[in-house]
Order: structure tokens, then C-alpha cells, then sequence
């Protein structure tokens, strides 16, 4: 082989091995890092394996927020047709509050206790988690009406 | 009245970009053809000053306005609640669009007249596209017909100096790079390419990737300090959406040097820029539809996410099409076939360049993952943001390592040189791991720190030489290289040498966080101008900072203001939570080593692609 070949095929074999290497880091770094999302009543239908981090979509069940003892806080996450039971202990965000919607990153625990590792409140207060269709107390507030032109 | 005349004149707007896109087509019409973009710029100008106007007097039988602003809102923010949803960003974009293309149609002289016309032609089809989204599916213009008294205020998140700056430098970046895309749109119509179109270029994509740069610069600062977190990149699929384009920009930035030296290059320069754009639009998807969970998302419309992503299929057929048909007429073009040496400076920038389209790669896999994984399966999934971490970082690496020896190369330093500044790199690393322990000291950790303080050792020590060399071509490239070490030794400390407390806590009370002193004095009930807030009193270390936490009275929405002490060493920065029994309250308490280096440095790629500007200008 010429130099020139030997060289090219060098080359060759060094993007294989860096295609190679990414694609390797790929999805190893994907395997580790999906979280499912559920939401409750999916979890109670047994969808969601224990002790596995998952994320939930519900909605705080009005007048379920207790404070223990510390910065810990227990609640019920619910959509309107199942419930289950969620611990948390840490800073809530701004938004956290009864009746709004939330994205808890958890595992349930061997009492089908959901520990919380994370609490997503979002930033828009008409903000309702994915697959969950209504708010479950009945809206008071009238949305304005729009007037076409 | 003023509303229904800002409507109409976006409705001239609309009108006016046929022209252009018919002059690309049929000559006689392209004589207009800058006439129309001076005039689809002066009514969208009118159409911006009308919403601003309707904003700045209250106009809340405007709906926009209804929404999003409120009598007691500074002006300031009543201004800036312009771009605080989704109607006005869309009028935004249209807006920072329309100025590209002015700029474009001023400073045209050394364009061939028929390459401008065709050029125009292309933005203005942009244009046409972006209008007809704003007219027909987010209209800002829409009146109440029950008008509120008072408006519903704004989002009291984006109350804020980060929300005036962020979205329209941010969109600056990002519709800029729809220079480049039109241009090689353009240049797809004749093969015989002069250098000349590429010089004129240049000066676009620089400035483009400025605003870029300092837009998520700005998005980071300003989530640090206003999401009460204290992180400053979450791997969010919207900030991935503009670093998306930025890693496709700044390969491309680096392209120009390529072409210079030999038009075989001119493909892949194409191929980039069109990547760089179709890669801003996915963006603009991406936040439209709400299709990913994510902390920017507005309230969900599945029209605006179709209307956007067919907008985006259309853009992206058209534009791949066109260079399938085009290509070959490039391609068949002789030109000097000297094989290129990996080391030469040229063989580096090749590389890189293949190394930033491999890293946006990666982004976009783990971005785009979870809409393929719900069709697929129709389960919903989302992408932990360790995924980011564990592939992006090690993938980084080697792209710094060549920085490094891109720099020796312009020098033509010798083999020991390399090798000398290579241990000393090294020496230091492992110095720092080892003399300043990891708050968690695992191996892993060690090892990261060793590993990002020699690489941002290499890359400061390798382009100090180079900017010692007191070349003025050479300036702005290590101004921002140097940046880019102090963003990569910052990063590092920060993410290895942080510490966060979340505790209960009285009046009173102090604490001892990393040899700071920090004392909890003493809290108030004040009132704000739209705002009623408890202002906490902290001493640390004889500085006295003041978080907050607000409650915004118009739609009652509580809000964290955190606080910092800041020196160029460390942050203590420090969010209260909420107020718990008695008078004990939630606050969350963090010492974040080296985080301004993140942004100072960050600032300094900016100004570096800045210099570059100034310089380039200076030559012609």
C-alpha cells in the first residue's frame, strides 16, 4: 500500500471508532436517563414498576396538603380518578399549591408511597400536565370572550 | 382605533413580500424588489410602535394587552410584556426579520444586483411565512369585547431586566442566521461564485452569532438568578433549541477561512447554514407547540404547533430539494485537489467543524428523543439532563484539545513546545484535584476536576501565546478562545464545588456555609409598586443581602426574589421558601464557587465575535 492509502485508511478507521464511540455514549447515556411519565391512574393500574424513578403529571388534590415536621410535606397527586399519596421534602416551587397541576419525579416506595426526588410546578398558572384534561374543582373564573374581527 | 391601523399595516406587510418573491422569477418585477422590503419594514414598524402604543396607554379592550399588562406595571415592563407571550414574540421575530432584510437591502453595493434580488426574494418569503402565522393564527391585534378594567398583569416572572434584554437578543441570533440560509439559497441559482459574496457575508453571520452568544449568555444569568434554583443550564429543551443553532453557528463562523482557501468547501458551507436556520426554526417549533414539557413553554395550541412545524417541513423540502437539484452543478467544478494534512490549520478547522456537527447531533437525539419514543410507543418519556452531561462532555473534549493546537499551529511552534505546555496542563490539573478536594471526593470527581482544569489550563496557556504574538488578525479569535478556558474552569468548579443547604430557619438564626458567616437579621412586610412582599434581612460576611418573597396582587401568583453576595471567587446566594410555623421559614442557601467565570467568560466569546466584526469592516 502507498503512503497516501495507508493514511487514508487510518482516517477511515478513526471517524468509524468516533462514530462508533458517540453512538456507544448515546445510548448507554439514554438508557440511564428516560424517565416515564405516568400519571396516577396509570400507576395504580399497576403500569409502573417500584423503586424505578418515574416521573407523575397530576393535579394537587385539594385541601391533601401536610406539613411534617422539618421542610418535609406529604399531599395526594390525583386525576380525578385515582389517587396516590406523595412525600416530599425540600424548598416547593412558587407555584406549588392545592388544586394546581404538577410534574412529580419519583419512585413509589414497597406502601405504594410515592417519594418525591423532584416537584415541577410550571410557570403557567392555565398549565394542566400532559393527559390530564380538567382541573378537578370547577373553574370560577370566566375566560373573557374573544371577539373575532 | 390605533390597533385596527397596527393590524392593517401587517396586512400591507404581507402583501408587500409577494413582490419580492415573484422578482426572483420574473425580472421586470425584481426592479420593486427593494422598494418592497423598505416598505414591508416601515408597516411592520408602524404595526410594532401600534402594540406598543395600545400597551403604554392601557388598552385593555386589546386582549394581548388584557392579559399581559396591568395600569400598576412599571413602563418598562409594559413595554417589554411586548415579547412576554406568545402573540407578541411571534410579532417580534417578524419584526428583527424585517430588519435583517433591511439591513441587507442598505448595505448591498458590492452585491451583484440580480444574486440581491434573489436574495431578498428569499427573505422575503421568510417574511411571508412568519406574517401569515401572526395574521392568522396569533394575532395580537384581537379586541375584548368585554374589556377588563384592569389588565391580568404580567407573568411576575418576567418582570424583570432579563426579560427586556433576553428574547429580542436572543431573536436577533437567531432570525439572523436567516441571512446566511437565504444567501446560499441564492447562491444555489449560479454556479459561478465569487469570494467577494462570501466576504460580504461574514460581517452577518459574526453579528448573527453575537446576539446568539449574548442571548444565552442573558437566558443563563438570568434563570440563575430568577428561577431561585440557582442553576444556570438545565438542559431544557428550549435552551437546547438555541444552542442547537449556536454549535451549527460557530462551526460555521470557523467555515470561512475554508472557502477562502478552496471552493471545494462551498458544500459543506451550504449545507451548515442551512442547517444553522432549519435548526432556529425546529427551536421555534419546539416552543410553539408545547410538544416537550419544558419551564418556557406557553399554554399549548395544537394550530400554531402545525401551522409551525408544516412551515418548517415546507422550508426544509424546499431548501433540501433546491441543493439536491443545485448540487452537481458545484460538485463537476475543478479545483486544486491537494490533499489536506490533518495538522495544517485548515485540516483542524476541518475538524472541528465535523466535531460541532457531531455535538449538535447528540443534542438533537436527546431533544428530539422523546416525540420519536411517544410515536413509536406511545408512551412519554422525557430525557434526564445526566443524558446531556454523559454524552456532551466527553464528546466536547477533543474539540478543546484542538483549540488548543490550532492556536500552536498559527505559530508553528515546535513539537517540545506542545509537549512542554501539554504536561504543564496536566501538572496543574492534577495539582487542583488533589490539593482542593471535590465536596463529594469519589475518584469521578476527582477526575472530572483534574480533567477540566488541565483542558482549560491548555487552551489559556496555548492562546496566551497567540495573543502575545500581538497579531491583530489573530486578536479577536483568542479573546474569545480565552473565553472559552474561563467558561470551561468555571463550569468545572462550579458544578464539582457547590454546596446547597435547604433549611427552616428564624430571624436570628446563622449558619456557617464554607467559611462564610451568614446571619439571618430580621424580616419585613413591605409593599411594592404591583406587590406585596416579606423582605428578609441577610449579613454575609458584613454584606447585607435582601431576598424576597412577592406576592403579585393582580392575579395573586407568589414569586421567590433571591439574593446574592457576589465577589469574583463565589456567589452565596440564597432563595427563601415559604413561611413554615411560627416564625421559622423554608430557605434554600448555596455557595457556588467561580459561577460568574461562566458568563464572564461567555461574554468574552461574544466580544471576541464582536472584535472580529470591527476588524473585518476595518479591511474593506
Amino acid at each position: 500500500m502507498t503512503k497516501h492509502r495507508t493514511l487514508r485508511l487510518i482516517f477511515v478507521l478513526l471517524v468509524l471508532l468516533g462514530t462508533g464511540l458517540s453512538s456507544w455514549l448515546i445510548i448507554r447515556a439514554l438508557k440511564e436517563n428516560i424517565s416515564f411519565y405516568y400519571t396516577p391512574t396509570e400507576a395504580i393500574t399497576g403500569k409502573v414498576s417500584q423503586g424505578v424513578s418515574t416521573r407523575f403529571g397530576g393535579i394537587v388534590k385539594p385541601r391533601s396538603l401536610d406539613r411534617l415536621h422539618g421542610l418535609e410535606i406529604r399531599f395526594i397527586l390525583t386525576d380525578n380518578q385515582h389517587d396516590i399519596p406523595v412525600v416530599y421534602s425540600g424548598i416547593l416551587p412558587d407555584l406549588f399549591k392545592e388544586g394546581q397541576g404538577v410534574v412529580v419525579t419519583g419512585f413509589i416506595d414497597e406502601n405504594g408511597v410515592l417519594k418525591a426526588t423532584e416537584l415541577l410546578a410550571k410557570h403557567d398558572e392555565n398549565y394542566l400536565p400532559p393527559k390530564i384534561t380538567h382541573a378537578p374543582t370547577a373553574q370560577t373564573s370566566v375566560s373573557p370572550t374573544v371577539g373575532k374581527q | 382605533m390605533i390597533p385596527e391601523l397596527g393590524h392593517f399595516c401587517l396586512i400591507i406587510a404581507f402583501i408587500l413580500t409577494v413582490i419580492p418573491i415573484i422578482g426572483i422569477f420574473y425580472r421586470p418585477f425584481s426592479v420593486i424588489t427593494r422598494g418592497s422590503i423598505l416598505g414591508q419594514a416601515f408597516f411592520i414598524h408602524l404595526g410594532v410602535l401600534a402594540l406598543i402604543y395600545a400597551f403604554v396607554q392601557d388598552d385593555f379592550t386589546v386582549y394581548y394587552v388584557s392579559q399581559h399588562s396591568n395600569s400598576a406595571l412599571p413602563i418598562g415592563y409594559k413595554i417589554a410584556a411586548l415579547w412576554g407571550a406568545h402573540e407578541g414574540s411571534v410579532l417580534l421575530w417578524v419584526w428583527i426579520l424585517s430588519c435583517w432584510a433591511l439591513a441587507i437591502s442598505c448595505q448591498s453595493k458590492i452585491l451583484p444586483k440580480i444574486f440581491l434580488n434573489r436574495l431578498l426574494g428569499v427573505m422575503s418569503a421568510l417574511q411571508m411565512g412568519f406574517l401569515l402565522f401572526l395574521l392568522h393564527l396569533s394575532n395580537p391585534f384581537i379586541r375584548n369585547w368585554l374589556p377588563n378594567i384592569d389588565g391580568q398583569d404580567l407573568n411576575p416572572l418576567l418582570q424583570d431586566i432579563g426579560l427586556i434584554l433576553h428574547p429580542p437578543i436572543l431573536y436577533a441570533g437567531l432570525i439572523g442566521f436567516s441571512v446566511p440560509f437565504a444567501f446560499v439559497m441564492a447562491l444555489l441559482f449560479n454556479a459561478n461564485t465569487q469570494k467577494i459574496l462570501f466576504a460580504w457575508l461574514k460581517p452577518y453571520v459574526c453579528v448573527a452569532w453575537c446576539f446568539l452568544t449574548l442571548g444565552i449568555i442573558l437566558g443563563s444569568w438570568w434563570a440563575y438568578y430568577e428561577l431561585g434554583w440557582g442553576g444556570w443550564w438545565f438542559w431544557d429543551p428550549v435552551e437546547n433549541a438555541s444552542f442547537m443553532p449556536w454549535l451549527t453557528g460557530t462551526a460555521l463562523l470557523h467555515t470561512f477561512g475554508l472557502v477562502k482557501k478552496s471552493k471545494k468547501y462551498i458544500t459543506w458551507f451550504i449545507c451548515l447554514s442551512m442547517a444553522t436556520f432549519l435548526l432556529s426554526l425546529l427551536g421555534a417549533f419546539l416552543v410553539r407547540s408545547g410538544i416537550l414539557s419544558s419551564v418556557h413553554a406557553f399554554a399549548v395550541s395544537p394550530e400554531r404547533g402545525q401551522y409551525m412545524l408544516v412551515f418548517l417541513g415546507i422550508t426544509l423540502s424546499i431548501s433540501l430539494t433546491w441543493l439536491i437539484y443545485r448540487l452537481p452543478h458545484f460538485v463537476t467544478q475543478k479545483s486544486s485537489d491537494k490533499s489536506l494534512a490533518w495538522h495544517s490549520v485548515l485540516g483542524l478547522l476541518l475538524i472541528q467543524n465535523s466535531l460541532f456537527s457531531v455535538l449538535c447531533a447528540t443534542v438533537l437525539i436527546g431533544t428530539l428523543f422523546p416525540i420519536g419514543y411517544e410515536i413509536v410507543t406511545h408512551q412519554k418519556i422525557s430525557v434526564g439532563f445526566p443524558y446531556f452531561n454523559q454524552v456532551f462532555v466527553p464528546l466536547s473534549m477533543p474539540l478543546f484539545g484542538l483549540m488548543g493546537l490550532l492556536a500552536i499551529r498559527l505559530k508553528k511552534e515546535t513539537p517540545k513546545t506542545i509537549a512542554a505546555i501539554g504536561i504543564t496542563s496536566i501538572l496543574v490539573g492534577f495539582w487542583v484535584c488533589f490539593i482542593f478536594p471535590p465536596i463529594y471526593p469519589s475518584w469521578g470527581s476527582k477526575i472530572i476536576v483534574g480533567l477540566g482544569v488541565s483542558i482549560s489550563t491548555w487552551l489559556l496557556l496555548t492562546t496566551l501565546k497567540i495573543l502575545f504574538s500581538f497579531n491583530k488578525r489573530y486578536l479577536p479569535m483568542s479573546i474569545a478562545h480565552i473565553g472559552v478556558g474561563l467558561c470551561i474552569l468555571g463550569v468545572t468548579i462550579n458544578t464539582q464545588y457547590s454546596i446547597e443547604k435547604e433549611l427552616k430557619i428564624k430571624p436570628g438564626d446563622s449558619l456557617v456555609l464554607a467559611k462564610n458567616n451568614i446571619h439571618f437579621t430580621e424580616l419585613n412586610f413591605l409593599e411594592g409598586p404591583n406587590y406585596l412582599t416579606y423582605e428578609a434581612t441577610f449579613v454575609v460576611n458584613n454584606t447585607i443581602i435582601k431576598p424576597e418573597k412577592r406576592l403579585f396582587t393582580a392575579q395573586f401568583i407568589p414569586m421567590t426574589e433571591t439574593a446574592m453576595d457576589v465577589t469574583v471567587w463565589r456567589d452565596i446566594y440564597i432563595a427563601l421558601g415559604e413561611k413554615l410555623d411560627a416564625d421559622f421559614w423554608s430557605a434554600r442557601i448555596q455557595y457556588k464557587p467561580f459561577v460568574r467565570w461562566i458568563w464572564a467568560g461567555g461574554l468574552l466569546i461574544a466580544l471576541g465575535g464582536i472584535m472580529s466584526f470591527f476588524l473585518h469592516r476595518k479591511g474593506h
